[in-house]
This record gives structure tokens, C-alpha cells and sequence, in this order.
């Protein structure tokens, strides 16, 4: 009987473990991540803008792998400024259209994008 | 010659006189402002009046040679650009997304030191922030932003 509920205790814990850990939910807000977003950003942003990226600049702006820790009006203003980066063009930069042109997204992707930061911002926003 | 050069740039010194001067208006703190929130600690309020308001504010307190051209038309470009990134005066005319935004941008201003800027420090010494300034400013705004939406 013990035998049972430290197993029903270690597969709870797991579970809560698990699910806290997954990054692409923000635990402040509850907002997911959709697959095919995350999916863009690991092609063509995360290799800047992630924690262990060498660049600072990027980094200091941008950390993708805290979307899923930061508080809602910090999330609020990354969106938002994701949305607004990649319309004006000024995102991925020059330099990495040049060197990645493949990882480059294509206009579909970041339409997908826009719209997806946008509204999620504006939902969290509440306007 | 020498001399001819040196009294048409004294000439031209006087007649820009005349010119407008561009610099923005000020004006006395209205509702909208930010320092009207009375939740702003006053350590907060003075760094911000001290070292931000005269950019990014309309209550800009002009010093003497800024009413001397050419040295108005320079600072009244750079009021005017302070003020279109960020108007503490319009504060609440904004939304809880370009607050967030403004407050974000803020705290990357602030922890890369790009603001103030140099050529504002050259003659505005006090404006300068301490490393605790910043370390204060920085906890505010996140705390403050956080605020926002709760």
C-alpha cells in the first residue's frame, strides 16, 4: 500500500514537474506558444535570441526561451515588438538574410507570426 | 580675406537670431503625466524630473544658450525626438500595450546606459545616473509594469 502512494506521489510530482516545465506555455498567463510559431522561431530566431546565443545585443532585447516565464505585461511588450520588428522588415536582420537565406521565413510564416503576436498581445492586453 | 570670412560668419550668426528658434513649448504638468499616478515612490519622481523629464516631457526647463541659435535649432531637435519616443506628459493617453512597451524599452535604455544621452550630460552634469539610479529605476519600472496588469 505505501508502495502505491509513493508511486502515485512520484508520478504526481513528474506530472507537475513536467508541465511546469514545459516552455512553450506561459505559466504567468497561461498563453501557449501554437507548434508551427515555435517552430519558426527555432528556424530563424532563437539561434540570437535565446539564452546561450553569443550575441548581446539580440539578447538583451529578446530571449525566446523566456517567453514562457515572464510576466504578462513583459510578454505583452515582446509580442507587440515582435509584431513590429518583422512588418517594418528589420527582422531577421540584413546580415542574417545574407548568411541564412534558407532560414529565412517566408511571407506566409511571418504573416503567421504577426498575427500571432499581435493578437495575443492585444488579447492580454485586454484592447 | 581672412577677415571678410570672419564677419560673414558673424553676420550670419546675427540674422539666424531672427529665425525661429524650434524649440518646443513647455508647459506646467497636466493630469495625463505620470508623476499625477501618485503610486510613483519619490525617489522615482526625482530621478525621473532630474535626468528625463526635460527630453521626455513638454515641461523642458530650456538653459540660457539653448535660446542662442544655432544651438536651439540642435536642442530643439532633440526634445522634439525625445518626446515622440516617450511623453511622461501624456502619460495616461496611452494604452496598457504602449505602456508596457515604453516601460520595456525603458529598463533596455537604462541597463545598456544610452540614456541620458552624451550630449545632454556634456552640460546637464547632475542629470547623470548613479549605478543605484539606474538599479532603482530599473525595479520600479518592472514593478510598475507588472502594476499595470494586475
Amino acid at each position: 500500500m505505501s508502495k502505491f502512494i509513493s508511486l502515485l506521489f512520484v508520478l504526481t510530482t513528474a506530472t507537475v514537474l513536467l508541465t511546469s516545465f514545459k516552455t512553450n506555455i506561459n505559466q504567468n498567463t497561461g498563453i501557449e506558444i501554437p507548434q508551427n510559431i515555435d517552430a519558426i522561431f527555432a528556424k530563424s530566431c532563437t539561434g540570437c535570441h535565446s539564452v546561450d546565443s553569443k550575441n548581446y545585443k539580440a539578447k538583451m532585447k529578446l530571449k525566446l526561451d523566456e517567453l514562457g516565464s515572464m510576466k504578462t505585461s513583459k510578454l505583452v511588450s515582446k509580442l507587440s515588438k515582435i509584431a513590429k520588428e518583422i512588418e517594418k522588415g528589420d527582422m531577421p536582420t540584413k546580415k542574417f538574410r545574407a548568411n541564412y537565406p534558407e532560414k529565412v521565413p517566408t511571407d506566409e510564416e511571418n504573416k503567421m507570426l504577426i498575427d500571432w503576436a499581435r493578437s495575443t498581445a492585444s488579447q492580454l492586453a485586454g484592447e | 580675406m581672412k577677415r571678410k570670412l570672419l564677419l560673414g560668419i558673424l553676420a550670419l550668426i546675427i540674422l539666424i537670431q531672427f529665425m525661429p528658434k524650434g524649440l518646443p513649448t513647455t508647459s506646467s504638468i497636466t493630469t495625463s503625466d505620470l508623476l499625477m499616478n501618485n503610486t510613483i515612490p519619490s525617489n522615482i519622481e526625482s530621478i525621473l524630473t532630474n535626468s528625463c523629464y526635460d527630453c521626455h516631457s513638454n515641461n523642458t526647463a530650456y538653459p540660457w544658450y539653448a535660446q542662442v541659435s544655432p544651438v536651439s535649432f540642435f536642442v530643439g531637435a532633440h526634445v522634439k525626438d525625445g518626446r515622440e519616443h516617450l511623453n511622461f506628459s501624456e502619460w495616461e493617453q496611452l494604452s496598457k500595450l504602449d505602456k508596457a512597451e515604453a516601460l520595456d524599452d525603458l529598463m533596455e535604455e537604462i541597463e545598456d546606459k544610452k540614456m541620458p544621452v552624451e550630449a545632454y550630460l556634456l552640460l546637464h552634469a547632475d542629470s547623470k545616473l548613479s549605478a543605484s539610479d539606474r538599479i532603482e529605476l530599473i525595479s520600479w519600472a518592472e514593478e510598475f509594469a507588472d502594476s499595470i496588469f494586475e
